[in-house]
C-alpha cells in the first residue's frame, strides 16, 4: 500500500523540476532528486574551467577523527552542503554563490567568462535557484536576494534576520541569523530558514517570489536549518545540520514532525520517501514523507531514485536496484531486525530464562530470523548491476546516464549496465554535479568549477 | 662527544645511503631455544607475503604485502592491523596451542594504541590467549574455566608503554599463575588456574585484536615474535631481554619537540631540538615506511625544516634522524601529521595594481605600519569606518593577516570600493565592505583589534559615535584611533579601562584594558587553589552568541577522556586538543596559533593533575620531561625547563605545573605514570584506571633566572591535591614505605591512604611550614584538595563524597561531611568541588566554607558527564547542553543543542563564558559541534 502511489507522487515531484536544459536549483528541484531528462552526448571535452580566486571556505569542517567510545573510525562528515561552490544553470549561464568572494555569481555557459557578480555581506554558501529569469540566494549576512537573471540587478531583498547583528561565526564576519538553507521557490513561493541557535530565535520563512512580501514567518524550535531544503506539494524538509531534518506544513510552515535516523544534510524526496544521510558511518536513512516511521537504513552515501531503478551509491560502488522491490524488502529486513532486538531485550529481562513465556519468545526470534534471512536472499535478487567505483562524493542521473564525482574525476556510467562510459580528472574532490545545455558541470572543494561538453 | 666534523661526515655517510644493516642478531643468542613457534622479521626469513616460522610449520600470513623498515640493527615489520597485518591461519596455528602452559614474546613498538591490542594472539570467542596491551598498558591474558565457562584472565603492566620504543614484552601461564614482563622485568602477576581453552580452530593474528563486536587495529613494529609451549621463568625472561637489549637505542627522542606549526596550506614547519649539534633529517610520506627525505647537513641543535607541498586531507607519517651526543644514528619514533584539515589563514594573492603608487598610498602605508607595531597582533578584526578609497584596509591587509571590515556610509562608494579591494585579491576572506547609512556599528561586543578610519588618518571628514565605537572595541589591548576631540566625550572619559595617548597627529590613541569585573581562569580548576572558580562578576544569565567556530570536533580529544581544560587569561583562549594547542582571541575567535606536538597528551585529569598553566602572557605546557613556555599571543616556544628529577636511576617526566607566586611548582613522575587517553578511553569506574597519579618531589623554578629555586622530597606527593594560594603551597603524600616502595606513580587506594600527611610550604623558599598527619575515609574514585582565604578543603569519594575543610594557618581541622552519591557513573562521583561566595559547592549540597553550614541543596540536576566551573554569580555545568545556573536568581539556563565534553569545559573568563568544542567524537546528533563564547547581556560591559 505504501508505495502503490509511487509513479504518480513521483511524477508529480518532477512536475515541478525544471525543463530538460536546465538545472535550475541544487540537485535539480525540490526534491533534490538529481535527476533531469536531458541526455548527454559523449565524449565529453572538457570547454573550460572557472577558477575562484579563493577555494571554498566551509562553515564546517570535519567531523572527529573517531568515536573513541564505539571504536568507529573514518566517521563521515553530514555537513557538506558548502564545501564547493555548488551550481544551477539554464541553457546560457551558469549561475553559484561564494563563500569566499560573498558573491552571486554569473558566468557564460558557453565560456565560463563571468557576466555579472552580485555584492552580499557576507558569505553566499548555498546555490542559488533559478526561477522565472530571477535569481534567489540567500546569505550569511541574514538576507535573501531576488536578483534579475539577466543583469543581476536587485529586484527585491528580505532580511531574514530580526535584526541585523553582525558576529564573528566560523572565521567570517555574518548574521546571527545566517540563511544557510538556499532559498527554496515553489509554486511562486520562496521559502527558507535562518539562524542557528534556540536561543536566538530560528526562523522559517514563505515570501511571495515575485514581490518578496512575506507569506508567513515562523519561530521555531529545536532546528538549526543548514542544508539545501526539500519540499513536496504539502510540506517542507528542513535539514538540521548534523541532526535528523524536521518537517514542516508548506502552506503555514507549522511544524509537523521530526524525523529519525542519525543525521545529515544529504535528503532526498523520492514521491514516498524521504531518504538521507549519510549518518555517522555512510548511511541512508529512510522515512515515509508524511511520518517519522522509519522504514529502511542501507549503507550509502547518495542515491538516485527513478520510478522503476533506485542506484545507490557507497564509497567503494554503484548499484542499481529493482526500486520497488528492493525498497519493499529493506523495509521489511529493517522491521525485522528491530523486531529481533526488540524481542531478545525482552527475552534477557525475563526472571525464568527457560520459562514458557521465554520459550515463546525465542520461537518469535526464531521466525523472524528465518524470515529475514528469506528476505536477505530475496534482497539479493533485486540486484541489477553492481559497478566497483572509487567515486564516492556525488551522483545524479541525466537522461539514462550517471554521472559520479570522486577524488580528481568525475565519470559517466551508463544507467542500463553500470560500464563506466567516459571519465575526466578534474582538480580535487568533484563534489557537485549538474547538467543543463547539453554540458555537465563539475564543482571541486578546490573552488574549480569544469564545463564539458560533446566534443564537436 | 663526536667532534661536529666527524659527525657531520657520520650524517653524510647516513644521507649518502651507506647506511651500514648490520648482521641481525643469531638465535644462538637466545637463552632458551625451545620455541614452539618462532618468527624473526628479516628479510632473509620472508617472501612477499609470509614469514617463516623458524621454529615449526606455522608460517605468518601478511595481509597487504610485507613492509620491513631497517635501522642499523633493527629490522622489523610494520603492522598497521588494517591494511597490513598478519595471521597463522588454522590448521598450521593448532600446533600454537597450548593446554598446560605457555610463553609469548615478542619485541615490539607500538606506534597507536587501541582499547585492546594483539601483538600475537589466539584470542576468540574471548577464549585462547593473547599477548598484547588494553589501552596503553601491555597485557597477557588466557582463557581457562571459571564456573564451568571459559573466561580470560588479564595480568597487566601497571604502567603506560610508550609509543615507538622498542619493548621485550612476554607472557607466561603456568597452570597457577599468569605473568607478564616488560623489558625483562615482572610487572603483573595474578593466580590463575586450569587448562587454556581454545575456540574451535582458531587462527593466530599479530597486529589485529578481534572480539564480538570489534576489530581493533594497532600500528605496531615487530622485530621478533616466539612461543613456547612452557613457562620461562623470570631468570629465562630476562636473558632473554638482556641478549638483545641492544635493540633499544640509548636515546630516542629528541631533547624538545618535535612540534609543527602549519604555515598555510600547503607548508608546515617542524621544529626541534637535540642534545647535541646534528644534522637536520626528517623522513615523511603517505605510506609506511616513510620515505620522502628533506635535511639540512649543517650540525646545530636548534632545527627547523619546512615540509612543502603537504597534500590536504592526508595523513601523514614522519620521524627524526639525529646523531646522539655519541655520534649515533638515532631515530624517533614514527609522529602523525595530520593534513586532514588546516586552520591556517587564506594565502592571499595580492595584486598591487589595484593600488597604485600615489603620495597618500604612502602616508597610509607608512601609518599601517606604525599601526600594527602598536597593537600587537598580526590577527584578529579591523574595523574601518570611514575607509576612503580603500587605501588603508589594502596596506593593513597587505603586511597583516587582519581581517578588515570596511562600514561606508554611501551607498555609491559602497560598489567601487569593493570592486577595488576585489582587484587587490581580499574581497571576502581578508576584506569586506559593508554599507550603513549612519553612526551605528552593527556589530558585536568587542568584536575590533583595531578601530581605524583612512578619513580620519587623512584629515578628511569623520564621524562616528564614540559609545558604538567602544563597545565593538576588543578589551586587553583593542586598539581605536579617534579624533581628537574625542578625548573630552564622556564616553571616554573616566573610563578606568581605556587608555589614551594622544599624538602629534589629529588623533588620539585608545587602547581598551581589562573589562572591569572580569576573572581569569589559568589552572585546571580556575585558579592555583583549585577553587574552579575565576571570580568573574560579569558572566552569568542571560548569555548570548559572542562569536562561534573553529576548533571544531575534528582536532579535539575524543569527549570521554577527560583531558585538561581551556584556560583563558588577557583576552586569550587556550585549547588543548588531540597533540594540539591552539591560542584563540576569546573575544572574538581568531585562531591566534596553532602548534601540533606529537608528545603532548594528558588524560584522566581527575585521578592526575593538568599539564598546564597559564600565567602573564605566557602559556606553561608539561610536554615529556620537560615544561615549554610558549608566548601566548604567538605560540612561539620561548623555553624549555627540564624536570628536576630524583637522583636515582629511573626516568622521569614533568607532572604537575603550578603558578606558585615567585616561582612556577613542578613536580616530577615517574615515566609511564600518566595517562594519555590516546584511543577514547572511558575514565570512569574505579578500578585501575583511578589509581592516583603520583610525583617524587615537588620544586619551584624561578623561570626568568632558569634556576631551580627549592625542591621538596619526602613521600609520594598526590597530583590530584597540589594547590598553593597567599604564598604557601599545599598537598598531601603519603610517606607509607609500600607507597613509596612501589615502582609504578600510579598508586592505588590502599597504598595511597596510608600514612598520609598533609604538607604545607613555603612557595618562595620551599620550607616546611607545618605538615600533619591525617585521615581520610579513603578516595577511591577521586581526592580533591582546594585552598581559598584561608581555608583548606578536601574531597574524597567512596561510596559517598566525604568533605574536610583545614584552618590552612595549621591544618588543624574544622568541620567534615559526608554527603550521599547521587550516582556512581558518568562522572556522578568524580566531581569536583567549587568555591564561590564563601561557600563550597559539591556535588549535590554547598556549605559555608567557615561553618560546615549547610546553604543550599537545590544544586541543579546535571545528567551530563562534566563537573561544574563557577564564577563569582553562576555556576556552569553540562546537563544535556551548556548550562548556567545563576545563583541569585536561581534560574537554570540550557543553551540547546550544544552539547558540552565530558569534564571541565566551559569556562568563565574576561567576562565571557567560553565554551572550546569538546563533543568529538559524540554519537549523537545535536545539529552543530563548535567552539563557542557567550557574552552576558545583562551585565556592566554593555556600554
Amino acid at each position: 500500500m505504501l508505495f502503490a502511489g509511487s509513479l504518480s507522487l513521483l511524477s508529480l515531484v518532477l512536475s515541478v523540476s525544471a525543463d530538460a536544459g536546465s538545472w535550475p536549483t541544487h540537485r535539480s528541484d525540490p526534491a533534490r532528486s538529481g535527476v533531469t531528462t536531458e541526455q548527454l552526448q559523449f565524449p565529453l571535452k572538457p570547454m573550460w574551467v572557472y577558477e575562484s580566486k579563493y577555494p571554498p571556505q566551509p562553515a564546517w569542517s570535519g567531523p572527529a577523527r573517531r568515536d573513541g567510545w564505539h571504536k568507529t573510525e573514518n566517521l563521515k562528515p553530514r555537513m557538506v552542503f558548502d564545501w564547493a561552490y555548488h551550481v544551477t544553470a539554464d541553457e546560457n549561464s551558469v549561475y553559484f554563490g561564494s563563500s569566499s568572494d560573498d558573491k552571486i555569481h554569473c558566468i557564460d555557459a558557453e565560456t565560463g567568462t563571468e557576466r555579472w557578480v552580485y555584492y552580499t555581506e557576507g558569505p553566499v554558501r548555498l546555490a542559488p535557484t533559478l526561477d522565472g529569469g530571477r535569481v534567489y540566494a540567500g546569505s550569511d549576512d541574514g538576507w535573501v536576494y531576488c536578483l534579475d537573471a539577466s543583469d543581476g540587478s536587485l529586484v527585491w531583498k528580505h532580511q531574514a534576520a530580526p535584526a541585523t547583528h553582525l558576529l564573528a561565526g566560523n572565521g567570517r564576519v555574518v548574521s546571527k541569523h545566517p540563511v544557510r538553507t538556499g532559498v527554496l521557490v515553489y509554486d511562486g513561493t520562496a521559502y527558507f530558514g535562518s539562524g542557528l541557535f534556540k536561543w536566538e530565535g530560528v526562523y522559517l520563512t514563505a515570501l511571495d517570489a515575485e514581490t518578496g512580501e512575506v507569506v508567513w514567518k515562523n519561530r521555531v524550535e529545536n532546528l538549526t536549518p543548514q542544508g539545501y531544503l526539500l519540499a513536496s506539494a504539502e510540506r517542507l524538509y528542513f535539514p538540521n545540520s548534523r541532526g535528523a531534518p524536521l518537517v514542516f506544513n508548506r502552506k503555514d510552515g507549522s511544524f509537523l514532525h521530526a524525523v529519525g535516523g542519525s543525521g545529515g544534510t544529504f535528503c532526498l524526496l523520492t514521491g514516498d520517501m524521504l531518504v538521507y544521510g549519510p549518518g555517522k558511518t555512510g548511511t541512508l536513512d529512510a522515512f515515509p514523507e508524511a511520518s517519522n516511521d522509519q522504514l529502511a537504513t542501507f549503507q550509502g552515501n547518495q542515491m538516485i531514485v527513478t520510478p522503476t531503478v533506485s542506484y545507490l551509491h557507497t564509497d567503494t560502488d554503484l548499484r542499481a536496484l529493482d526500486r520497488t522491490n528492493f525498497t519493499r524488502l529493506k523495509t521489511e529486513a529493517t522491521k525485522l531486525g528491530n523486531q529481533v532486538n526488540e524481542l531478545g531485550k525482552q527475552l534477557r529481562k525475563l526472571e525464568d530464562p527457560e520459562g514458557e513465556e521465554a520459550k515463546n519468545l525465542q520461537a518469535d526470534i526464531d521466525a523472524a530470523r528465518e524470515r529475514l534471512v528469506a528476505v536477505e536472499a530475496e534482497l539479493l535478487k533485486t540486484l541489477i548491476w553492481q559497478r566497483d567505483l572509487n567515486l564516492p562524493y556525488s551522483l545524479i542521473l541525466a537522461g539514462e546516464t550517471l554521472f559520479v564525482g570522486g577524488t580528481d574525476e568525475a565519470a559517466a556510467v551508463d544507467g542500463k549496465n553500470g560500464e563506466v562510459i567516459w571519465s575526466h580528472p578534474v582538480e580535487g574532490r568533484a563534489l557537485d554535479l549538474a547538467v543543463a545545455g547539453n554540458r555537465l558541470f563539475v564543482s571541486t572543494d578546490l573552488g574549480k568549477i569544469y564545463c564539458f561538453e560533446k566534443e564537436e | 662527544m663526536m667532534p661536529e666534523h666527524a659527525r657531520s661526515e657520520r650524517m653524510h655517510q647516513i644521507c649518502g645511503g651507506l647506511l651500514v644493516i648490520l648482521t641481525a642478531f643469531s638465535a644462538t643468542s637466545e637463552a632458551a631455544a625451545d620455541p614452539i613457534g618462532r618468527w624473526l622479521f628479516k628479510q632473509d626469513h620472508a617472501t612477499e607475503t609470509v614469514v617463516e616460522d623458524l621454529a615449526g610449520e606455522a608460517d605468518l600470513l601478511v595481509k597487504g604485502g610485507i613492509r620491513f623498515r631497517v635501522e642499523g640493527e633493527r629490522s622489523a615489520m610494520i603492522l598497521d592491523g588494517d591494511k597490513h597485518n598478519a595471521r597463522i591461519p588454522h590448521p598450521q596455528s593448532g600446533a600454537l596451542l597450548p593446554a598446560k602452559a605457555i610463553t609469548v614474546e615478542a619485541w615490539t613498538a607500538i606506534e597507536r594504541t587501541t582499547e585492546w591490542g594483539s601483538i600475537l594472539s589466539a584470542a576468540h570467542e574471548r577464549k585462547g590467549w593473547v599477548l598484547g596491551f588494553r589501552q596503553s598498558n601491555f597485557s597477557f591474558g588466557v582463557a581457562t574455566l571459571k564456573d564451568g565457562k571459559p573466561e580470560l584472565s588479564f595480568s597487566r603492566a601497571p604502567d603506560s608503554l610508550e609509543w615507538g620504543r622498542w619493548h621485550h614484552v612476554a607472557g607466561t601461564y603456568d597452570g597457577s599463575a599468569l605473568n607478564v614482563y616488560v623489558n625483562g622485568r615482572l610487572e603483573d602477576s595474578i593466580p590463575v588456574s586450569g587448562e587454556i581453552q581454545y575456540a574451535e580452530a582458531p587462527d593466530i593474528l599479530m597486529g589485529t585484536f578481534v572480539d564480538e563486536s570489534n576489530v581493533f587495529a594497532s600500528q605496531m613494529w615487530v622485530h621478533e615474535a616466539a612461543v613456547f609451549d612452557r613457562a620461562l621463568s623470570e631468570e629465562e625472561i630476562r636473558a632473554r631481554f638482556e641478549a638483545k637489549k641492544g635493540l633499544i637505542p640509548e636515546v630516542f627522542q629528541v631533547k624538545v619537540g618535535p612540534y609543527l606549526e602549519r604555515i598555510d596550506r600547503e607548508t608546515i614547519l617542524v621544529r626541534w631540538e637535540t642534545e647535541a649539534p646534528s644534522p637536520s633529517v626528517l623522513l615523511y610520506g603517505l605510506e609506511l615506511p616513510v620515505q620522502n627525505r628533506i635535511e639540512d647537513l649543517t650540525p646545530k641543535t636548534q632545527h627547523e625544516l619546512a615540509l612543502t607541498g603537504i597534500e590536504p586531507r592526508k595523513m601523514y607519517s614522519y620521524r627524526i634522524e639525529f646523531l646522539d651526543e655519541k655520534g649515533r644514528l638515532q631515530s624517533t619514533r614514527l609522529h602523525e601529521l595530520d593534513a586532514t584539515f588546516d586552520f591556517a589563514p587564506v594565502k592571499t594573492a595580492i595584486n598591487e595594481e589595484a593600488f597604485p603608487p600615489t603620495e597618500e598610498g604612502d602616508k597610509l602605508a607608512a601609518l599601517a605600519e606604525e599601526i600594527l607595531d602598536r597593537i600587537g597582533t598580526e590577527r584578529g578584526y579591523c574595523l574601518i569606518p570611514g575607509p576612503g578609497e580603500g587605501r588603508l584596509a589594502f596596506e593593513l591587509a597587505k603586511r597583516s593577516q587582519l581581517k578588515i571590515l570596511c562600514l561606508e556610509k554611501d551607498a555609491d562608494r559602497v560598489q567601487g570600493l569593493r570592486a577595488s579591494l576585489d582587484q587587490a585579491g581580499l574581497y571576502g576572506v581578508r576584506a569586506t565592505v559593508h554599507h550603513r547609512p549612519d553612526d551605528s556599528l552593527p556589530y558585536a561586543p568587542y568584536l575590533a583589534n583595531l578601530i581605524v578610519s583612512e578619513n580620519l588618518l587623512l584629515g578628511r571628514e569623520f564621524t562616528g559615535s564614540p559609545e558604538e565605537i567602544l563597545k565593538v572595541l576588543r578589551p586587553e589591548g583593542g586598539t581605536a584611533y579617534l579624533p581628537k576631540n574625542w578625548a573630552d566625550h564622556p564616553a571616554l572619559k573616566d573610563r578606568s579601562d581605556l587608555q589614551i595617548t594622544t599624538t602629534d597627529h589629529p588623533w588620539i590613541v585608545v587602547r581598551r584594558g581589562s573589562l572591569p569585573g572580569a576573572g581569569v581562569w589559568t589552572h585546571q580548576y580556575g585558579d592555583a587553589g583549585n577553587t574552579s572558580n575565576s571570580h568573574d562578576e560579569l558572566v552569568m544569565h542571560p548569555l548570548e552568541a559572542l562569536w562561534y567556530g573553529e576548533p571544531g570536533p575534528r582536532p579535539m580529544t575524543d569527549r570521554g577522556t577527560r583531558s585538561p581544560a581551556p584556560l583563558s587569561i588577557h583576552g586569550r583562549l587556550f585549547i588543548q586538543a588531540d597533540r594540539r594547542l591552539f591560542g584563540l582571541d576569546a573575544y572574538n575567535g581568531t585562531m591566534l596559533w596553532e602548534r601540533e606536538i606529537p608528545d603532548l597528551r594528558r588524560a584522566n585529569v581527575p585521578r592526575d593533575a593538568a599539564n598546564q598553566m597559564a600565567k602573564g602572557h605566557s602559556l606553561y605546557v608539561a610536554i615529556r620531561d620537560r615544561l615549554w613556555e610558549l608566548d601566548g599571543q604567538t605560540g612561539d616556544l620561548m623555553q624549555t625547563f627540564p624536570v628536576v628529577r630524583p637522583e636515582n636511576d629511573l626516568t622521569y617526566d614533568w607532572g604537575c605545573v603550578v603558578d606558585g607566586g615567585p616561582v612556577i611548582l613542578g613536580t616530577a613522575v615517574r615515566r609511564g605514570g600518566l595517562f594519555i587517553g590516546a584511543d577514547g578511553e572511558w575514565y570512569d569506574d574505579p578500578n585501575e584506571e583511578s589509581d592516583k597519579v603520583t610525583s617524587d618531589n615537588l620544586f619551584g623554578i624561578d623561570p626568568a633566572a632558569v634556576r631551580t629555586v627549592w625542591i621538596y622530597e619526602r613521600g609520594r606527593i598526590i597530583n590530584s591535591t597540589l594547590s598553593a594560594g597567599d604564598g604557601s603551597v599545599y598537598f598531601i603524600e603519603t610517606r607509607s614505605p609500600e607507597a613509596v616502595g612501589r615502582r609504578s606513580a600510579r598508586l592505588h587506594e590502599k597504598q595511597l591512604f596510608t600514612d598520609q600527611w598533609m604538607v604545607c610550604l613555603d612557595a618562595s623558599t620551599g620550607e616546611v611550614k607545618w605538615e600533619k598527619p591525617v585521615e581520610f575515609e579513603g578516595g577511591e574514585w577521586v581526592f580533591y584538595l582546594s585552598y581559598f582565604d584561608g581555608f583548606l578543603a578536601t574531597l574524597a569519594t567512596t561510596q559517598d563524597f566525604h568533605l574536610h575543610v583545614f584552618d590552612a594557618r595549621d591544618g588543624s581541622p574544622l568541620w567534615k561531611k559526608s554527603l550521599e552519591m547521587r550516582r556512581d557513573h558518568h562522572g556522578g562521583a568524580m566531581q569536583h568541588p567549587v568555591i564561590a561566595r564563601g561557600n563550597i559547592y559539591c556535588d549535590s549540597l554547598a556549605f559555608d566554607l567557615r561553618t560546615g553550614n549547610l546553604t543550599h541543596e537545590n544544586l541543579p540536576e546535571r545528567r551530563g558527564c562534566g563537573t561544574m566551573s563557577g564564577a563569582e554569580n553562576a555556576l556552569f555545568f553540562r546537563h544535556h547542553f551548556h548550562s548556567v545556573w545563576n545563583l541569585d536568581t536561581d534560574e537554570r539556563v540550557q543553551y540547546e543543542g550544544l552539547r558540552s565534553g565530558c569534564w571541565l569545559g566551559i569556562i568563565p573568563a574576561g567576562g565571557l563564558l567560553l565554551a572550546p568544542e569538546s563533543s568529538a567524537g559524540c554519537y549523537c546528533a545535536d545539529p552543530i559541534q563548535t567552539t563557542i563564547a557567550f557574552l552576558p547581556t545583562g551585565g556592566p560591559q554593555q556600554k
